[in-house]
């Protein structure tokens, strides 16, 4: 069973209506309310019958199944497992036209043909397919909160018609396949690999080849099923059509990824005098990686959803150039390691990677690696204190090695044309119509820079290893600094516009990340009673070491602005202080700096940050901490006593912040609903006072009056995110050996699996983790609860 | 043994260094020989250089820029129209690193296909330079309109060999600085003269030929000369004078862009298809033919539009609110202003020459519908807008503002003080502010929407339930023939008619007069009177015998090219478009529907302050993008 973590509830009529008067109240020229209390007597009586978005598309809670089969075995020559597995989901629409399906078989077989030479098959073949309405999950969770209850879903309250609602943002429509069309997506990836490896002579030299071919194919249908709105025109008693996404489309994508990697290696592996431990790799390996794809649409006459029964009028088909393409990588990678009696440990390696990215004279990059460590508790003199007797492993450790990294290229060193030239059809096209004829264009790719090469990490680790007392405590204490060369930037000093024509990427600029990581294991048992518990900690920050950019305006927007700075952190949420919200006229009266005349109490207070008597985008300075968790760390605690087992999951995160847009931002956003987080907030205890008037008594509340709209960046609108989470709990039994005698079972265990079930977080109304892109209309988070069997033979 | 197997893998690994090429070239990149030896090649370049030149057509938008998915209306800012969504225009216009990336394909174009010549006729290779050379110019009059004098380009600036940082070495030659406003008419009159004598008589549609270059010659000289004559702003870098040019080559421009039009006469003609001299419905229907008959022998230049790779919205952002089509609130973008209405002939007007709907009483008159009003409206003037109550793709376009429901008996007073931008009244008055109308009984018994189904609603807001917010719609360029559920905005493929042969015979006319007024002699001045003579008569106006007064010239010209993007750079290059708009509140015409009377009345009202034209404060230059200027500075 899944449900939906904190889905934020759109408001009911009475409500929504109290919030429309209080947005027009709130007129420093004076307010009058839209909504007479005939109007909420009406609704109270039932007069009228307010809708329920809500309740309509979105249901409580959806299924969610899982089941695998798997087995292992084999002889002393040869060795096999093979599972297979099936995951169904649904989501959380009454129409139930949202759910995901996956099925996935593996096999993976290894056979020894002679004592030296061992043959090994790994294949393993997934297929999934998503099914949907034609308009996506989140703008169903858009219109769902955007109509408010006022609204009618049905034209006239008559189920036959769809009501023509504001921007045409039915949502029951919208959730509705039957209604609007369908999207089916199906993936299969088929992933193999045959691998040989020949025992020589050598005592501890083998040789190895292997050949992999991937597959993955994306299979989408896309079917644009056209339908109607009504307006009920209550004149003449008709309800009037309005056509929506018309005329019905028929749309098939086909996209193929086949992907091929040789290798052919040289392992040496072997002791001497059991002291001495030499480990050795030359490895070659060459993969090609391409895609193409295509897409065929047509327009349909009939509602036969199919390709075949479209019109030739206005046929389409074409491929999408992002996914045509074919790259080649080549590597030469040796390592060498040599340690003594696992005391002191050395190791060297290097790749030479080379990639069709790249000019000819810049596709190879030499990129060379080593490796220290010490196990100081194997020393005599570290095993002959009893005072460090506790300590059963102590190690220190440190690295150094550098990589290349080609993705950000795209053939910018070669010069030419494009074409076609991609355009869009309602703004500027990829070319023009001649004599009604449309032709493509070719367009200049511009200078190119044919030294563009790989750009570099640097990373630098080092870190301790202790485990004492037995495994009471077990610690690793980690650091690191990874720094990149090499990123690509345009040149700060760019070209005259009049050369019509700019400077093509370089390898310019470079960042830096560097942080720590903290490990503490426990395991005890006291009885039969077995635990352990394991606690991780992480801290990373970034920033740029070289940015090439003009400089900006003035020293403060130089500052103000991460592009034009260098060596100093990033993440930084710009923003205006919020020291809180006016708690009375008072307040406002008496506030050092300037405020708007139209301001109320329970208006967020902005920080007067440079002291200059007004708030200004000068005011704009660190407020918080933006993007990723700065922070992260969680812990798992883990349990068992006789057939009962509890393993525990937790996450957190800090030092985050979240800001959100249209309606989790603004309630009756662009004269829309509102979401019932919004009723929490400060209003007149009597709704018909006058805002204004210095005696009317305030409820105190969360969200400012209504019609009050933080800024965007301003601790008012950001909200700290952080939170711990028990992200899995699992409670399992497994039945005593005794139970199976004789009818086949070996094991058989029972569970139950919480996913998420419990968040602590200072975030309201929200899941911490709730996206704010795509304006935060993003699908819920799930919580998971599963009930499962574990059956051996 | 051993030595077999370490000879087999060395072997094995120079076999596979062997074929160390990581050759993969990008799969739809293509070279300078794949496009230089082929027609279809340059075909390819040209399609790419022409769909980028600056052509103000359906998809261009002040605010936006060209090329644009537009929402609003240009006519919008220059008191044709009152649109929803076309904002303050003041500072926008800009126009500037497009510009000079196109001249470069110009230029590069130029210096490179003289090195593969050898595989086409020469005929052809003068086509093609003729025509980049065309685009160039095209490209340099939509820089100088907006800037005045800009740095002439007139080659490439880099060499195919320079690494890149040769370049950033030798980044102060690439300064070029800004040339004077003259140095740019003379170089557009260049390369214009330089594509008539190499183009060919005839091209495809939206291609171009020597005459199109001809005719740009007129438009362009025109607009030269106006400057010579009509600007007063001198404005100077070192030695180059930026805005403005001497007064005394006015005559040298008008003169050139009188002789660049005669040069069309014979090779183009009115569209007159369908029209009658005695017919004033076959007048209007032939006008609105003009614009949807891709055979008119008007047509000099088109851009054409072609569904799905090239299509525009105009129909979906135009089309009167009832004939919406499907996917969202897009309709009535372009509401004509009864300024622009009554410079059109056959409307009753007051001893002021104001439309005329009130009673020697001031009781407004009352008639059985509102066409009655337009009974005698110059037929190009119904065929350029739809009037309130017209027909428009078989239905009558349903336009009201609301229904009056006052004694009517003693006649109906004015409803608002003259001047007056208040609220619109409510006493005696419903209307409606959205489409979903709650109708009123009538005293018949019968019930009826206060507001037309295609407005007015008086939520005038952009995003409101739209409608006609004046009391007209426009009908120029509208395909009265689109099935409503292709009236959406990727679906309408109508030709823009970037230049046709009235406008030439405009440009005569204009020039002529100029050059009349400036002493060069009569003929000029009845060339000025055939021309205009030729354009009222396919309108369906009268005739005039004489011409004094420049502004009837320029009337004639707004009327003729409205809608079409043109009159805001004629208001600018007249100088006269600060006076014109700053402050100006346009007029809209109400129509009511009387209750007790069951009839019609026409309110005039002033435009609602929301919907007042902004102030623009410099009517002669397009601000000059800051961030540019450094860069420019030489």
């Amino acid at each position: 069973m899944q449900f939906a973590s904190r889905l934020p509830k759109p408001v009911g009529i009475f409500d929504y209506m109290t919030l429309v008067n209080e947005q027009r109240m709130h007129n420093i020229n004076g307010g009058t309310p839209l909504y007479t209390e005939e109007d909420f007597e009406a609704y109270r009586n039932g007069t009228k019958i307010a809708a329920n978005w809500q309740d309509a598309i979105i249901r409580k809670s959806a299924p969610f199944t899982q089941h695998d089969i798997s087995a292992t075995g084999g002889t002393d020559r040869s060795s096999y497992f093979i599972s297979l597995g099936y995951t169904s989901q649904d989501a959380f629409f009454k129409s139930d036209d949202v759910d995901y399906k996956r099925y996935n078989i593996r096999s993976n077989v290894s056979s020894k043909i002679t004592d030296d030479l061992t043959f090994d098959l790994n294949l393993n073949a997934i297929m999934d397919r998503k099914n949907q309405p034609y308009i996506s999950p989140w703008y169903v969770f858009r219109s769902l909160w955007y109509q408010p209850p006022i609204q009618n879903i049905y034209a006239n309250n008559n189920p036959e018609y769809f009501n023509n609602v504001p921007s045409n943002l039915n949502g029951v429509a919208h959730a509705s396949s039957d209604v609007n069309g369908y999207m089916i997506q199906t993936n299969k990836w088929f992933q193999s690999s045959a691998s040989l490896t020949y025992q020589l002579p050598l005592e501890g030299l083998s040789l190895k080849g292997l050949y992999s071919y991937d597959f993955n194919d994306n299979n989408n249908k896309v079917y644009m099923k056209s339908y109607n709105l009504y307006n009920y025109d209550a004149s003449t008693d008709t309800y009037n059509p309005v056509p929506q996404q018309t005329p019905s489309t028929i749309r098939r994508d086909y996209a193929e990824f086949p992907a091929t990697l040789l290798q052919a290696s040289l392992n040496y592996n072997r002791s001497f005098a059991n002291k001495h431990n030499l480990t050795a790799l030359l490895l070659y390996e060459r993969g090609v990686r391409s895609g193409d794809n295509f897409f065929a649409q047509r327009e349909l006459a009939l509602p036969v959803d199919q390709l075949l029964a479209g019109i030739s009028t206005n046929q389409q088909g074409g491929t999408n150039a992002g996914n045509l393409y074919k790259t080649i990588n080549a590597s030469w990678v040796g390592r060498l390691a040599y340690d003594f009696k696992g005391k002191y440990l050395a190791e060297f390696s290097f790749r030479e990677d080379g990639s069709s990215k790249f000019a000819p004279e810049q596709q190879w990059g030499f990129f060379p690696a080593g490796f220290l460590a010490w196990r100081i508790s194997e020393e005599s003199f570290f095993k002959n204190s009893n005072a460090l007797s506790f300590i059963n492993s102590l190690k220190f450790r440190g690295s150094y090695g550098e990589m290349g990294d080609e993705n950000a290229s795209n053939y910018q060193f070669v010069s030419g044309y494009t074409y076609p030239v991609s355009g869009n059809a309602t703004s500027l096209p990829g070319g023009s119509v001649f004599d009604g004829v449309f032709v493509n264009g070719a367009q200049g790719k511009g200078l190119a820079n044919p030294l563009l090469s790989w750009y570099k990490s640097k990373m630098f680790n080092v870190g301790m290893d202790l485990q004492a007392w037995r495994g009471l405590l077990g610690l690793t204490v980690e650091y690191f600094d990874r720094e990149r060369t090499g990123l690509l930037a345009t040149r700060a000093l760019t070209l005259p516009e009049e050369v019509g024509v700019g400077l093509p990427q370089e390898n310019l600029n470079g960042d830096r990340a560097r942080g720590f990581e903290f490990e503490i294991t426990h395991d005890n048992h006291i009885g039969s009673f077995n635990y352990n518990v394991r606690g991780v900690f992480g801290y990373t920050r970034t920033m740029n070491t070289t940015q090439v950019s003009a400089r900006a305006g003035n020293s403060y927007l130089n500052w103000n602005n991460s592009n034009y700075t260098q060596d100093r952190w990033n993440n930084i949420y710009w923003g205006y202080g919020s020291p809180g919200q006016f708690q009375s006229y008072n307040d406002i009266a008496n506030n050092p700096f300037f405020v708007p005349r139209n301001t109320v109490v329970g208006d967020y207070i902005y920080e007067d940050w440079n002291g200059d008597g007004q708030i200004s985008t000068q005011d704009n300075h660190p407020i918080a901490m933006a993007g990723l968790p700065l922070v992260t760390y969680g812990f798992t605690l883990g349990g068992s006593y006789k057939g009962i087992d509890l393993n525990m999951t937790w996450s957190g995160a800090g030092k985050v912040y979240v800001s959100y847009f249209e309606q989790l931002n603004t309630p009756l956003w662009a004269g829309g609903g509102a979401l019932e987080q919004f009723m929490d907030r400060w209003h007149p205890a009597d709704p018909t006072a006058d805002p204004y008037d210095p005696n009317t008594a305030w409820v105190p509340g969360n969200y400012a009056y209504t019609g009050t709209i933080p800024y965007t960046n301003t601790l008012a609108n950001a909200s700290n995110a952080a939170y711990l989470r028990l992200k899995t709990v699992e409670l399992g039994y497994t039945l005593s050996k005794k139970f199976f005698k004789g009818n086949g079972l070996k094991g058989l265990r029972l569970y139950a699996n919480g996913y998420n079930p419990i968040t602590f977080t200072k975030l309201k109304y929200l899941d911490p983790e709730h996206p704010s892109s795509q304006f935060g209309y993003l699908y819920p988070i799930d919580v998971k609860l599963t009930f499962g069997l574990n059956i051996q033979f | 043994m051993k030595n077999y197997i370490l000879g087999l893998l060395l072997s094995a690994l120079c076999y596979l260094s062997a074929c160390e090429k990581l050759d993969a070239p990008p799969l739809n990149v293509i070279q300078d020989r794949d496009i230089f030896n082929s027609e279809a090649g340059i075909t390819a370049y040209m399609a790419r250089i022409y769909s980028v030149m600056p052509i103000e057509d359906f998809k261009y938008s002040p605010t936006l820029g060209f090329n644009a998915f537009v929402i609003g209306s240009f006519a919008g800012i220059t008191g044709e129209a009152l649109s929803r969504d076309m904002g303050n225009a003041n500072g926008s216009f800009g126009y500037w690193s497009a510009a000079y990336n196109l001249i470069r394909e110009c230029n590069y174009f130029s210096e490179v296909l003289p090195d593969y010549a050898g595989n086409f006729t020469e005929e052809k290779v003068k086509y093609w330079l003729g025509e980049v050379r065309f685009i160039r110019a095209v490209t340099y009059l939509a820089l100088v309109k907006r800037y005045g004098g800009v740095p002439i380009v007139d080659q490439l600036l880099t060499d195919p060999d320079q690494s890149i940082g040769d370049i950033t070495e030798s980044l102060e030659e690439l300064k070029i600085p800004r040339s004077s406003e003259e140095k740019v008419w003379d170089f557009i009159a260049e390369d214009l003269k330089y594509a008539y004598e190499n183009l060919p008589e005839t091209s495809v549609a939206g291609r171009v030929n020597r005459y199109v270059a001809a005719g740009f010659l007129s438009r362009a000289m025109l607009y030269a000369g106006s400057i010579a004559k009509y600007n007063s702003i001198e404005l100077t870098a070192g030695s180059e004078r930026l805005c403005g040019i001497p007064a005394s080559k006015a005559v040298t421009y008008f003169k050139e862009s009188y002789d660049a039009a005669q040069l069309l006469n014979g090779k183009y003609s009115l569209y007159k298809k369908s029209w009658s001299a005695t017919d004033k419905e076959a007048q209007y229907q032939n006008y609105i033919n003009t614009f949807l008959d891709a055979s008119s022998p008007e047509n000099i230049f088109v851009r054409q539009y072609k569904y799905p790779d090239a299509v525009h919205g105009y129909d979906a952002l135009s089309v009167p609110k009832q004939l919406e089509g499907p996917g969202g609130n897009y309709s009535s973008e372009t509401n004509p202003t009864l300024d622009f209405v009554e410079m059109f002939e056959g409307l009753p007007r007051d001893a002021n020459g104001a439309i005329r709907t009130r009673d020697a009483d001031g009781k407004y008159i009352l008639y059985d519908n509102t066409m009655s009003l337009f009974s005698n409206a110059e037929p190009r003037l119904r065929a350029t807008i739809i009037l309130p109550g017209d027909v428009f793709k078989g239905q009558v376009i349903d336009i009201r503002r609301g229904i009056y429901t006052g004694e009517t008996a003693g006649g109906i007073n004015k409803l608002i003080p003259p001047g007056s931008t208040i609220n619109y009244p409510t006493t005696n008055i419903v209307s409606s502010a959205s489409a979903l109308q709650t109708p009123y009984q009538l005293p018949d018994g019968s019930m009826m929407n206060p507001a037309g189904l295609s407005g007015v609603f008086t939520n005038l807001a952009a995003n409101g339930p739209g409608g006609s917010i004046t009391g007209f719609s426009v009908r120029k360029y509208l395909n009265p023939n689109k099935p409503t559920a292709e009236v959406v905005t990727n679906r309408s493929e109508q030709s823009w008619i970037e230049l046709r042969y009235a406008e030439v015979l405009l440009n005569a006319a204009e020039a002529g007069y100029e050059l009349s007024s400036l002493g060069q002699g009569a003929s000029y001045l009845q060339t000025a009177i055939t021309n205009v003579n030729m354009i009222r008569e396919r309108a369906g106006a009268s005739s005039i015998t004489s011409i004094n007064d420049v502004d009837v010239i320029r009337e004639e010209r707004r009327k003729e090219l409205a809608f079409e993007h043109k009159v805001y750079w004629d208001l600018k290059r007249w100088r006269i478009i600060d006076q014109e708009q700053n402050a100006r509140l346009y007029r809209v015409l109400m129509p009511f529907y009387a209750a007790k009377a069951d009839k019609y009345f026409l309110m005039i009202e002033q435009t609602k302050e929301m919907l007042v034209l902004r102030l623009i404060q410099d009517g002669t230059m397009i601000k000059f993008p800051l961030q540019l200027l450094a860069k420019t500075q030489a």
